[in-house]
């Protein structure tokens, strides 16, 4: 189900798409394209589970937790 | 041409863009640090609403006509210009994708427990891109007609909950001190660095050098009404607050007027969803400009839909469980808030300022050539 989901949204941005080649804006074609990449790996990832077995945050959590503890212990 | 938005929408968006999702999890967050005093969070929060409506207000006079992100480029030139846009964007992208997966849980837990949580997340984009298409005026316009709704049904429903407050539960007044109050009121405070957006919105407005007035105004505001919403809270459902996910809920929940008014949580329900729907078209809509300025596209109508793809299963991706969330809210996010959404444009301002101030002061000669940087070329 979630894959039909994924095809509808692609399905939408593709006749975006369709419209941005037709008056030839590459950047508007472009930056679909990346964000649709972008959605079907992030839900690829999700269906087989890969986001249990990793925290997608834990390079934000590495980089910004220290400094959010010391606000706290400074409050 | 951008479009227009009134003064009167622009508040309420700001007003949503807090209160919208905070009203789902700031008692919460605050719940799990103080309980008799969680109403003085609210007037504290006006604090950090105040910082962030100065560096709004001086931006705009620093960089005129420029969003957030051309004026990136204009502060540090074209590449690192781009790269802290870029991660601006990431933070937009997080951020909208955090408010999403919240409105689900919300959903899921309360109504659709064995719902895939990707049904309610993919229903409720498919209207949000439909406004967003057909542009922020649109989205001021559903604003201005939904707030006074949502406010006033929201404020009737918190009133007659009182039928059930103790005042019991809000004494000892600083009981652990001051301290307590001071750590609930982080997560908050990082919830107003969203105010931050506005300065993507300043093309949408007729008169911008009124936004840092604007936010604060909706500061204000924000901070009013979760005095008053604290207050009730804690008021009603005492120390049961910090162990329920969705404070309000139960307070709502505890409103019954003889054995014909009862159960009126759904009317609570429906002013969350929609409120929430508000707060996420802006900030859809911050990271869709964002988008368009960072590769300089003519209009960002054309990634609508990929855009929504991208939020909705990041929001799946990004934020897999409830206990996931809670802990990225509490301790991670309020240090990624501060240094992105108010660190960046700070430094952005001092760069500016310093590079006017060098420039005044060079003999006059021969220019270098170059000139203002990426957004100079730009109409």
């Amino acid at each position: 189900m979630i894959f039909g989901i994924v095809l509808f949204f692609a399905a939408g941005a593709a006749v975006e798409g369709y419209f941005s080649w037709k008056n030839k804006e590459r950047r508007e074609l472009g930056v679909s394209l990346g964000l649709v990449a972008a959605g079907v790996l992030f839900a690829a990832l999700y269906y087989t589970g890969a986001s249990e077995r990793i925290y997608p945050l834990g390079i934000l959590e590495r980089l910004f937790r220290p400094f959010t503890e010391w606000l706290y212990d400074s409050l | 041409m951008y479009e227009q938005i009134s003064r009167l929408q622009f508040f309420f968006l700001m007003f949503w863009l807090v209160i919208g999702d905070g009203i789902l999890m700031i008692p919460l967050t605050i719940g799990q640090f103080i309980i008799h005093d969680s109403w003085m969070v609210g007037p504290i929060f006006i604090l950090g609403a105040f910082a962030v409506s100065v560096v709004v207000h001086i931006f705009v006079r620093v960089f005129p006509g420029e969003n957030l992100i051309d004026a990136l480029q204009t502060a540090f030139g074209l590449w690192l210009g781009r790269v802290l846009g870029g991660w601006m964007l990431v933070w937009m992208f997080l951020n909208t994708c955090l408010i999403v997966r919240k409105e689900t849980l919300f959903v899921t837990t309360n109504y659709f427990p064995n719902t895939p949580i990707y049904v309610p997340i993919a229903v409720f984009m498919v209207p949000l891109i439909y406004a967003l298409y057909k542009g922020v005026e649109v989205v001021g316009r559903l604003t201005e007609i939904i707030s006074p709704w949502a406010i006033a049904t929201t404020f009737v429903l918190y009133l007659l909950a009182l039928q059930n407050a103790r005042f019991s539960n809000v004494v000892p007044v600083l009981a652990d001190g001051f301290s307590p109050v001071l750590k609930a009121s982080l997560v908050p405070w990082m919830f107003a660095t969203n105010f931050i957006l506005a300065l993507l919105m300043v093309s949408n407005l007729k008169d911008p050098r009124k936004v840092g007035k604007d936010v604060l105004i909706s500061g204000i505001v924000v901070g009013l009404t979760g005095l008053f919403a604290e207050l009730v809270t804690t008021l009603v459902t005492g120390m049961i607050r910090s162990a329920t996910l969705f404070p309000v809920m139960e307070v709502i929940r505890s409103v019954r007027l003889g054995y014909f008014l009862e159960r009126l949580d759904p009317l609570y329900v429906i002013t969350v969803i929609t409120t929430i729907f508000l707060n996420v078209a802006a900030l859809f809509y911050a990271m869709l400009i964002a988008l368009q300025s960072l590769f300089g596209c003519k209009s960002y109508r054309s990634f609508v839909w990929s855009g929504a793809l991208a939020i909705w299963t990041g929001a799946l991706f990004f934020l897999e469980n409830s206990g996931m969330l809670v802990d990225y809210v509490i301790y991670t996010a309020p240090g990624y808030y501060f240094v992105t959404a108010f660190g960046i444009p700070v430094l952005a301002i001092i760069v500016q300022l310093v590079k006017r101030r060098l420039k005044r002061n060079r003999p006059i000669g021969r220019q270098p050539a170059g000139g203002r940087g990426a957004s100079a070329a730009k109409p």
